[in-house]
């Protein structure tokens, strides 16, 4: 390299020097307002803010609203409506009654069970209607019910008797 | 009456409403209790039955204290009470002021006059007649609360039976008192001798006693 090109090289190194050191110490700013604006204009006005925060109307919310894309087929119907959701549910709460036979729910009393229980509760309470005779006459004593061929025993002393000729059920048992 | 949020979400309300108002409910749990001391079974519904055991097992407790208790005897006055007409109109003068003087109600107490409407010249009389079953408070104190003293609570027995056979299928249940005269609800369950465990039960209980019998002949 020629000495002139090492000096033209040596110069504009020291002077790229010289502006990046300008540049850091701020010696190169000028302090002049980067904008000027008309008093009025830079000035926020309070009308055209309220029009600007009022709520979008609802057509504008059409545009986001869900909609089905597709037409659901008949056969997508079909699967949903005959799930197990629309359908009867199964009851598995169902067992035979011990006694008779017949189905019940678990937590239920047995239907044909206790229509026996409920005619004969009626009979007695016909009875017992009978031998009073008129309303209000409930006597202040326990009552016994005793079948055909059956005595009081020692704990029906006090106890006000209701005798049938009937056969005392299998299902009712003397305690 | 402000429309509160609270009044539509009923989320941990137990208290029950029965009939047009809670006035009413009592009225209608009345009448069932005194069914209930009269007969000692009742057949009603689930809600009903389930609202009326509550008050028939404190009436049980009340009786418990005794006659002479003035509280026990208050209770069992106005519990065991049945309301015959509710409401009942009666176009009457204003001057009018004894009772209606029929043979039907002659054993009745219309003595409760709830509120008089006037309507122009004419007045309505609206009253509640209440008929006390007089022979009950007797049988409550005499026979029930005797039955009961040695039991600290449990008067009662709840079961459910097969819906009402009507249009609303409604949920039924039987309410009544322990040592009732009439057959139990739910027979006392017997051992089948003849299953076949109980019957190897039977064999293996023979054959030790066999077993034993042998062992002291031996000795």
């Amino acid at each position: 390299m020629s000495l002139s090109g090492f000096v033209c090289f040596l110069r504009r190194s020291l002077l790229q020097l010289e502006g990046r050191i300008v540049q850091a110490t701020g010696l190169d700013r000028q302090f002049v307002p980067a904008l000027a604006v008309h008093g009025p204009n830079a000035l926020p006005q309070t009308q055209d803010e309220s029009e600007e925060t009022t709520e979008p109307s609802f057509l504008d919310h059409v545009l986001w609203m869900a909609a089905p894309k597709k037409r659901r087929t008949i056969e997508i119907n079909r699967t949903r409506r005959r799930s197990s959701e629309f359908m009867i549910k199964v009851k598995n709460n169902i067992e035979p009654c011990v006694e008779c036979g017949h189905l019940k729910q678990k937590h239920i009393l047995c239907g044909f069970c206790y229509e026996k229980i409920r005619k004969e509760t009626a009979r007695i309470r016909g009875q017992i209607r009978a031998m009073e005779g008129g309303p209000l006459n409930t006597p202040a004593q326990e009552t016994v019910v005793l079948y055909d061929s059956e005595s009081p025993g020692e704990a029906d002393k006090n106890k006000r008797i209701v005798e049938t000729s009937r056969k005392r059920p299998s299902w009712f048992s003397t305690h | 009456m402000r429309l509160t949020l609270q009044m539509l979400i009923s989320h941990g309300r137990v208290a029950r409403k029965m009939g047009l108002g809670p006035e009413s409910r009592l009225n209608m749990l009345r009448n069932i209790l005194t069914g209930l001391v009269k007969h000692e079974r009742i057949e009603t519904t689930l809600g009903r039955a389930d609202e009326v055991r509550f008050y028939a097992e404190k009436l049980i407790d009340y009786a418990k204290k005794g006659d002479t208790d003035t509280k026990a005897m208050k209770m069992a006055n106005f519990w065991l009470t049945v309301l015959l007409y509710h409401r009942f109109f009666l176009l009457v003068s204003l001057s009018y002021s004894d009772p209606v003087p029929s043979t039907l109600f002659c054993f009745c107490l219309p003595d409760f006059y709830e509120y008089s409407w006037f309507f122009g010249s004419s007045s309505y009389f609206l009253f509640s007649l209440w008929f006390q079953e007089k022979d009950l408070i007797p049988k409550l104190f005499k026979v029930l609360a005797p039955r009961f003293e040695a039991q600290p609570k449990g008067y009662t027995r709840m079961a459910r039976i097969p819906n009402r056979e009507n249009l609303d299928k409604a949920a039924m249940a039987v309410l009544e008192y322990k040592g009732n005269p009439f057959p139990p609800l739910q027979p006392a369950k017997r051992e089948n001798e003849l299953t076949l465990i109980n019957q190897l039960l039977k064999g293996y209980r023979e054959e030790q006693a066999q077993q034993a019998a042998a062992m002291v002949e031996s000795q």
